[in-house]
């Protein structure tokens, strides 16, 4: 078979013949190691899946020996070639495979997806390409603090067709970031031809929708491939913005171990067997006369006995201990609460004490920034922004393309890149879209790749204000069922600032809900202590004492409890309320102890009752206070239905005091 | 209209009875407060009386069979005159008096329109089941004001507060006659009874709870034997029972009670509480016959005078024997009394009776010889009246000073005090 020739021309031909044969190494370990995994995973000694890149050795070598070492990865399954060369040892990828306690996931994530972010990799989810905006987050973090690293953002064709991709690309055009997007085109998402999955000519025809530049380039060269790499990470890096590269390539097998790849023909397979990445190579170094066949021979029988042997030696190390099942699910803080003396006041309302609490977090530290729709120029739909645009300008105070999914995962790329990002959701129904990053990348960081991801969602949240089924949910149950994110539901300006100051300081994504009723509630207006203090996020509060019922609420539903209880102790019932303030993690001590004092207990909240918050304190009031109860426990809730517009209808939606002092004296 | 008589609740801790003997057959007439069956329950065994009159249907469970509290046991086809008197016809009309002791499956539609209804009829919430269990509250006496004349948590709290506990004897006292177990050479084995169960329960739960220690000392009861002797005769014609030592006993440790509360006490350890009792409820542990054995309590026993205190033993402990007693009669002591002496013991060390911190083993009193000193200091050998007090006590409520105090206190009583006044 006649191989088709590849030479150096540009940055690749200054390459020192060390360089060029650790990329020639980093080709040959990945081919052998996955030819190797495929094997054992066909024999049955290797559980989950394979996902071998055969054939494409040259995309991932290539786009990791264009890069700075600096510079971080966000890829695929598909690119063991791209972490080998960015330094991942064998038996880093060995152990991750037979999910071992010592390998970079733990355990929790198996095969190829993981990622070791100290070696420049970002963590490998299935979803794909979510790690895109993840790298989007990233190079904002390096733009606001000039560190000069250049993210590459990773996928195959297929996942361009995603809205995420499309966000990612769409939001690093719009801010001008230090990112290069790749996509390695091996002709088959999957079994889906190219034909099937985009309508241009080609994916790079796309980056014209973006206004950036692109390229098409041979992927099965490596020479072309560094070349274009490097070219454009320089680009990227001199402040000249993101481009995009199509890599075109061919898989040797299919998508993963179980995929015999009948899908393609032999007329294609031919083609491409004629440019196989690194006959190619070799093919080159030996015409230049820098190395011999005897070398690679023998490089060929160091490897094999090398991977043979690792992958014996993680066959045998201790596997993850089922009793830390529940371990890493939240990074545990290590600064000290944020305290003062709370004698300097103003009276602020909710939103007022939001706007001082996002002020002085940004004042007190520069790594503090936002992002959002609108939020900039025209300081938020609500106005929560206000002041802050004018104080700290557009790289802190970011107003977004509407990409709840792009911004939200690039809140977690900049937190992973040492930044604490702030990020406004307009309206918190429009979390659904980016609930994928919350819980794909936010959620699961901790766990599965040991590294804490301070960042903060906040918006407005709950009905009330005639806006319909679309402006008005109470997202706490929704978000609450997803281990690894916080919750929290202030109900008064004083907990609102002091759970935002919280919130920002907490290593772990918190989800902070506010109640757009309460914005501007002139009743609840307190006193507000100028300067930075937390209230303790997990710790709810007794808001008024009583003795023959609890009522357990918080947010919005507050100040009715407040006035249910009022009216009850008119007719000689004691209300007592709490305000657990933070959903996740939840106080349970604290509605155990009234429940222990009241016996009776009363959920009130503004959420829809099924699978909700309320169901699970409920729950948990059952099993740890249930010898306490004097009566069966009562929810008061929403219809199970979506908010409406209608005045009456939502009026009726919304629980009210009257069905609370129903409820209550229903019990005895 | 059909009936389903249930498995009533014999005390606040019973959870189960065993059905001992079917005393009416399907197709019998019954008429309320017929007996209709006997039942064993950890404490007590007991006729139960029908609460309803009309034809049996079915018998829901055999002889023999244990079924927890609440389960069905009979069904009847009738009146359900327990629950409606305005159902009732004329000559069906008997006594008003509330029956103690039965359960009635009470349907809601007549719940709601009986103005009184028997609050263990009804539905029991966790938190009043758990105070009432930690209180030793009788639900019967307590009146529910909840939906329905439900228990609520508030009504539980305010009778424990009043603690009106006033007991209601039981309308009959159904006696038990117990077989005797025939001795047999032969080995045999069988179930443990339902008494030897909670005794051997209590037992190893008291063994592993506290920290048992034993101490004793010797008494000399020349004093009391002196006046025992003297009022044998005219007290036992006087009383129909012997004057024997244990009043004297029992009165002289209700003064060193007083004088040492801590052992008067109940110590929990778990819940981090150590209550001191107001009132002395003085348990004196009887023997059935060598079938098991019954702690009966005096109840407030520091009231009593010594006559007083010796018809109140005898009392009892016939009681108990007797199997005539009720919950009130074998509940609640504060300190234990075990009469060891009576089966001619030396020295025992008996485990003591939870709750309690402290109990006591009288020993026989025997013609012993003696060195006794002269006020001139010269020793002469005599014939005394002697015999050992041991106290087994939990060294986590107290140390032994307070035990040896305690148990000298008794001694020096016996020994010095004067009790002829008491006996004239």
């Amino acid at each position: 078979m006649q191989i088709e020739k590849i030479t150096r021309q540009g940055y690749s031909a200054t390459l020192s013949k060390e360089v060029l044969w650790d990329i020639y190494k980093s080709m040959k370990t990945q081919r052998l190691l996955e030819d190797r995994l495929l094997k054992m995973y066909k024999g049955g000694q290797l559980s989950g899946a394979v996902y071998p890149g055969i054939g494409q050795e040259a995309c991932m070598a290539g786009i990791a020996a264009g890069m700075d070492s600096k510079d971080i990865f966000g890829g695929t399954h598909r690119d063991l070639g791209v972490q080998i060369k960015k330094g991942v040892t064998l038996r880093e990828i060995a152990l991750n495979f037979f999910g071992k306690n010592d390998g970079p996931s733990k355990g929790r994530d198996g095969n190829s997806h993981f990622g070791v972010v100290d070696k420049g990799t970002l963590m490998v989810v299935s979803p794909l390409p979510d790690s895109a905006p993840v790298a989007v987050g990233w190079a904002l973090a390096s733009q606001q603090s000039g560190s000069g690293v250049v993210a590459v953002a990773n996928c195959g064709e297929g996942a361009t067709a995603t809205g995420t991709w499309h966000e990612s690309v769409n939001m690093a055009a719009v801010l001008n970031l230090p990112i290069v997007f790749t996509v390695q085109n091996n002709q088959f998402a999957y079994s889906s031809p190219n034909d099937t999955e985009f309508g241009t000519p080609n994916v790079a025809d796309r980056a014209a929708g973006y206004g950036i530049p692109a390229k098409i380039i041979d992927g099965n060269d490596i020479y072309e491939v560094i070349d274009a790499i490097h070219d454009s990470c320089e680009e990227a890096r001199n402040g000249n913005g993101p481009s995009l590269i199509e890599l075109v390539t061919f898989r040797h097998y299919g998508h993963a171990g179980h995929d015999p790849a009948e899908y393609v023909n032999d007329e294609v397979r031919d083609f491409w067997m004629k440019r196989d990445p690194i006959a190619r190579f070799e093919n080159a170094l030996l015409e230049e006369g820098l190395f011999t066949t005897e070398h690679f021979v023998n490089l060929t029988d160091e490897l094999e006995t090398e991977i043979k042997d690792t992958l014996e030696w993680a066959k045998n190390q201790d596997d993850p201990d089922p009793k830390n099942e529940e371990a890493d699910i939240f990074a545990l803080r290590t600064t000290p609460k944020i305290e003062n003396s709370e004698d300097n006041k103003k009276t602020m309302n909710y939103i007022e004490a939001i706007t001082n609490g996002l002020d002085e977090l940004m004042e007190n530290d520069e790594n503090v920034f936002m992002m959002g729709e609108d939020i900039g120029v025209f300081e938020g739909a609500f106005k929560a922004t206000k002041g802050l645009f004018d104080k700290y300008g557009p790289f802190r105070v970011i107003d977004t393309s509407i990409s709840e999914g792009g911004f939200t995962g690039a809140a977690v790329g900049a937190a992973l890149a040492g930044k604490k990002p702030i990020v406004e959701l307009q309206f918190y129904d429009f979390v659904y879209p980016a609930l994928d990053q919350i819980t794909t990348e936010a959620a699961k960081y901790h766990w599965k790749a040991g590294k804490a991801v301070p960042m903060v969602v906040r918006g407005p949240t709950g009905a009330g204000t005639r806006s319909g089924p679309f402006h008005s949910i109470s997202p706490e149950s929704l978000l609450a069922h997803h281990p690894g994110i916080k919750v929290v539901a202030p109900s008064n300006p004083y907990d609102a600032k002091g759970l935002l100051v919280a919130a920002v300081n907490d290593p772990n994504p918190v989800m902070y809900l506010e109640h757009k009723k309460l914005y501007r509630k002139p009743d609840i207006k307190m006193d507000v202590p100028l300067g930075l203090y937390e209230v303790e996020i997990g710790k709810g509060k007794i808001v008024k004492e009583g003795s023959d019922v609890t009522i357990v609420t918080w947010s919005g539903m507050v100040s009715v409890a407040e006035q249910s209880a009022q009216e009850l102790e008119e007719e000689g019932i004691s209300v007592e309320i709490v305000d657990i303030r933070t959903i996740v993690p939840l106080d349970e001590e604290i509605i155990l102890q009234s429940v222990e004092k009241t016996s009776n207990l009363c959920i009130l909240q503004e959420d829809v009752p099924f699978s909700s918050v309320a169901s699970e304190i409920s729950s948990m009031v059952a099993e740890k206070g249930f010898w306490n109860l004097d009566n069966p426990i009562v929810k008061v809730t929403p219809p199970n239905t979506h908010i409406p517009f209608a005045p009456v209808l939502e009026d009726a939606f919304i629980p009210s005091a009257e069905k609370v002092i129903k409820a209550i004296k229903e019990l005895q | 209209m059909s009936q389903i008589v249930t498995m009533p609740q014999l005390g606040e801790t019973v959870t189960e009875g065993t059905i001992l003997r079917w005393l009416v057959q399907v197709g019998d007439e019954v008429k309320e407060d017929d007996p209709i069956l006997e039942i064993s329950t950890d404490k007590v065994d007991t006729e139960v009386p029908s609460p309803f009159t009309g034809q049996v249907t079915s018998l829901l469970v055999e002889e023999g069979e244990t079924v927890e509290v609440g389960a069905s046991l009979l069904e009847l086809d009738g009146d359900s005159s327990g629950s409606s008197v305005s159902e009732k016809t004329s000559d069906e009309v008997e006594t008003v008096s509330e029956p103690v002791k039965e359960v009635v499956e009470v349907e809601v539609e007549e719940v709601k329109s009986s103005p009184v209804v028997k609050s263990t009829n009804l539905k029991l919430s966790p938190v009043v089941r758990k105070l009432a269990t930690e209180n030793n509250v009788d639900l019967e006496q307590v009146t529910g004001t909840g939906s329905g004349g439900r228990i609520t948590r508030k009504d539980i709290e305010s009778f424990i507060t009043s603690e009106s506990q006033t007991v209601q004897k039981p309308k009959e006292a159904p006696s038990q006659q117990k077989e005797k177990q025939v001795q047999s050479a032969e080995p045999s084995s069988g179930e443990i009874s339902r008494l030897r169960r909670r005794i051997a329960e209590n037992m190893v739960m008291s063994k592993q709870t506290s920290a048992h220690v034993m101490t004793s000392v010797e008494v000399d009861y020349e004093n009391v034997e002196i006046l025992r002797s003297k009022h044998k005769k005219s007290f036992k014609e006087e009383n129909g029972f012997s004057l024997t030592y244990l009043p004297f006993i029992s009165l002289a440790t209700i003064y060193a009670l007083r004088e040492y509360p801590v052992v008067n006490s109940s110590f929990d350890l778990d819940k981090n509480i150590h209550s001191f009792h107001s009132n002395i409820n003085l348990g004196i542990a009887v023997d059935l016959n060598q079938e098991g054995l019954l702690v009966g309590t005096l109840r407030e026993a520091d009231s009593f005078s010594l006559k007083g205190l010796a018809r109140k033993i005898s009392d009892t402990s016939s009681k108990l024997r007797e199997g005539s007693y009720d919950l009130h009669d074998v509940s609640g002591s504060t300190f234990t009394i075990s009469n060891n002496g009576s089966f001619n013991s030396f020295l025992t060390s008996p485990i003591i009776n939870q709750p309690n911190v402290a109990i006591l083993s009288t020993e026989s009193v025997k013609k012993r010889p003696v060195v006794i000193e002269a006020q001139d200091g010269t020793d002469s050998i005599a014939i005394r009246h002697t015999g050992m007090l041991s106290l087994t006590w939990d060294h986590r409520a107290f140390d032994g000073s307070v035990a040896l105090l305690f148990l000298n206190s008794i001694r020096e009583k016996l020994e010095n005090s004067d009790w002829s006044q008491e006996l004239n």
